[in-house]
């Protein structure tokens, strides 16, 4: 899905040699659009690696992690989609695994690139607000259909799909860990056997807690895909960010439906910036494996408590509390 | 009753008293007899600019003026005692949300109407506002089919104080703000089969000033309920219905009929409603409503049940909140 967003953007760059696709099920397809943008297609995985400095992994979220382990035995840095896995110890090896190869793995969270966010996150971290007391938090969405609602592909409906964004920026405007999470998972909306609606209360070590709403529940008739809203309570104020609000209504004639056009800034194309900014300069890049691998243990924590019923511990120890991203 | 204004009694002169006096003042069908406070010069101001006498005490109250139901608008630990009184008098009750401040006070006060025969109403003015009753009708009438995912939130800028921030009187945004939702859920969404509440305080050891709740219901639907005094200005009350149908969104930010430069955007005083520019306030249809019960024309809204539900579901909340357990209401 996210695909064509990051083919866009990376056909618009011109400090790139070459772009390859490595497309397996649907070579169809592969041929397709590379006739329309002009990139190259690789015949299978091992010319692939060869050939590549760099992977962004668009697959299913349970081939994440392979993908990635042969990319790093290969020499190649990482852009994997998120989940950045569907298990705690594929996500671990996999952050081990460029770790020790000194590559770049980095996670698709555009939302660290949001204006709007880094002005909340830099006014709440200057203390502004005060205190961060509470947050409540929503990444809505529509049912995405294809391989999200098969749940040996996915790893999960829109728990995993949605909870990991803002699982990520509470972590960056907090600067500290999930603790702890509470979760409500419901079939409501689909009546499916994957999740389709999930209300999660994540705490934070320090006592900030947050509710974060990552259902599939925008129907089709909606205006836009979802949205990504954050707010604030300070002790001292309160703050609201509306990550992709900045739209222009537009209703166009009969049998067409309404529909918001966003023209806020590309996100995603901030996101291969810095990934490639990240792989030139040899840093981590601003949103990293193992800033995926937190936001993936909020998301199962959430599946394990709706299980038990009950809140539960996002890591069997105490967590870490970070000096600061 | 017959053709004659109902005649009322107030006890609890403070900023409820007054609302209700101000609704009965519109309500053709509504006479303000007597008022009581337990600050006597509040009864008196109160009394003075309705054309009501000062009862010197509760009992003079229900047992000296010639009433027919008494107002109670005192805080919520103290509910209990002026309705028991009332049932003693042969008065019927009408009592401010949330019904008491504990269940057996609540249960009481049920079982006293019962033995009676007389009326318990309490004032869960948010199924009269009209968005919300809209709302309401909306979702039964299947808009949305079943209910999945639900959001309400309710924000105020006006700081708990007094009474409403002694975590043993009041309980905070909680009991104050959320009982609404709770209500208004409860009477859409049906029964709740478990509470979760986080909740802070921006004022060391008073009650909480924004709150969180989660709610499952029996039919699988799930609900985050905002409470909030932490609003910087005016009030709002906004949120949404996902269900297996459609989405239904509202916010009365959006719905400002008139506005102008002379005042803040959505002031209100603290506890009422936004203006809402339609015929009747919510207040005055929720007297109307209550008249047209004691006069025997029609069947009240909120049965006393149905209040007790809702108490439930906040002193849920609030224990969740203290304890971080999850809990049946």
């Amino acid at each position: 899905m996210h695909a064509r967003s990051y083919l866009n953007a990376v056909c618009a760059r011109d400090d790139l040699d070459e772009i390859l696709l490595l497309e397996e099920t649907n070579r169809d397809l592969a041929h397709q659009i590379a006739a329309q943008t002009g990139v190259s297609v690789a015949s299978g995985p091992a010319e692939f690696l060869e050939r590549v400095d760099a992977v962004i992994i668009t697959s299913d979220n349970v081939h994440h992690a392979p993908l990635a382990l042969a990319a790093a035995r290969a020499g190649v840095h990482a852009l994997v989609e998120k989940p950045l896995a569907t298990r705690i110890p594929d996500a671990v090896a996999m952050v081990e695994a460029y770790r020790q190869a000194s590559l770049v793995l980095a996670i698709s969270f555009p939302c660290p690139f949001s204006p709007a966010f880094q002005a909340l996150a830099a006014r709440a971290r200057a203390g502004e607000l005060g205190d961060v007391l509470a947050l409540r938090c929503t990444n809505r969405g529509t049912m995405p259909g294809g391989f999200f609602i098969e749940r040996e592909r996915s790893g999960g409906g829109a728990v995993i799909d949605h909870a990991v964004h803002v699982a990520d920026l509470l972590r960056r405007i907090t600067g500290r860990d999930p603790q702890r999470v509470y979760a409500e998972i419901g079939h409501g909306l689909y009546h499916q056997d994957w999740d389709d609606s999930g209300l999660l209360t994540i705490e934070m070590s320090g006592g900030t807690f947050s509710t974060l709403d990552c259902s599939w529940s925008r129907p089709g008739s909606f205006p836009t895909w979802g949205d990504v809203t954050i707010k604030l309570i300070g002790s001292e104020a309160s703050a609201t960010a509306d990550l992709f609000g900045q739209r222009l209504e537009y209703y166009p004639a009969e049998p067409a439906r309404p529909k918001w056009i966003g023209w806020g800034s590309d996100l995603d194309a901030l996101l291969i910036d810095d990934f490639l900014e990240a792989i030139r300069a040899g840093r981590q890049p601003v949103s990293s494996g193992e800033d995926g691998l937190w936001a993936l243990r909020v998301a199962l924590a959430a599946y394990a408590s709706a299980q038990a019923g009950a809140p539960v511990d996002v890591l069997p120890g105490p967590a870490v509390d970070r000096e600061g991203l | 009753m017959g053709d004659r204004p109902v005649r009322l009694a107030i006890a609890g002169a403070g900023h409820m008293g007054a609302r209700h006096a101000a609704a009965i003042r519109t309500c053709e069908s509504a006479e303000l007899v007597a008022v009581w406070s337990r600050t006597r010069a509040h009864a008196a101001r109160l009394a003075g600019e309705h054309g009501a006498r000062v009862a010197e005490s509760l009992s003079a109250l229900v047992e000296s003026f010639d009433i027919d139901a008494v107002i109670v608008c005192t805080p919520p630990a103290h509910h209990a005692e002026p309705a028991l009184a009332a049932f003693r008098a042969g008065k019927h009750v009408i009592v401010e949300k949330p019904l008491a401040r504990s269940i057996s006070h609540g249960e009481r006060m049920i079982e006293a109407a019962d033995a009676a025969g007389l009326f318990l109403m309490t004032a869960h003015v948010a199924r009269h506002l009209p968005l919300l009753r809209t709302l309401h009708d909306q979702v039964l009438s299947g808009a949305i089919g079943e209910i999945a995912m639900i959001h309400m939130s309710r924000e105020t800028a006006t700081a708990l104080s007094g009474w409403r921030i002694d975590p043993a009187e009041g309980g905070g945004v909680v009991l104050d703000l959320g009982i609404h939702e709770f209500d208004w859920l409860l009477w859409t969404a049906g029964p709740v089969e478990r509470v979760y509440c986080r909740a802070a305080s921006r004022v060391r050891d008073a009650a909480a000033a924004y709150a969180l709740t989660t709610l499952r219901f029996r039919s699988g639907a799930i609900a985050e309920v905002e409470s909030s005094a932490t609003k910087g200005e005016g009030f709002r009350i906004s949120g949404e219905l996902a269900g297996d149908a459609g989405l239904i969104t509202y916010d009365s930010d959006r719905d400002v009929a008139l506005s102008t430069d002379l005042e803040p955007l959505g002031r209100a005083e603290y506890g009422g409603l936004p203006t809402s520019f339609t015929r009747a306030s919510p207040f005055l249809e929720q007297m109307e409503h209550w008249m047209r019960c004691l006069r025997g024309q029609e069947r009240p809204l909120v049965k006393p049940s149905e209040a007790l539900d809702a108490l439930r579901v906040a002193l849920a909340a609030l224990e969740s909140a203290r304890s971080g357990q999850v809990l049946p209401p």
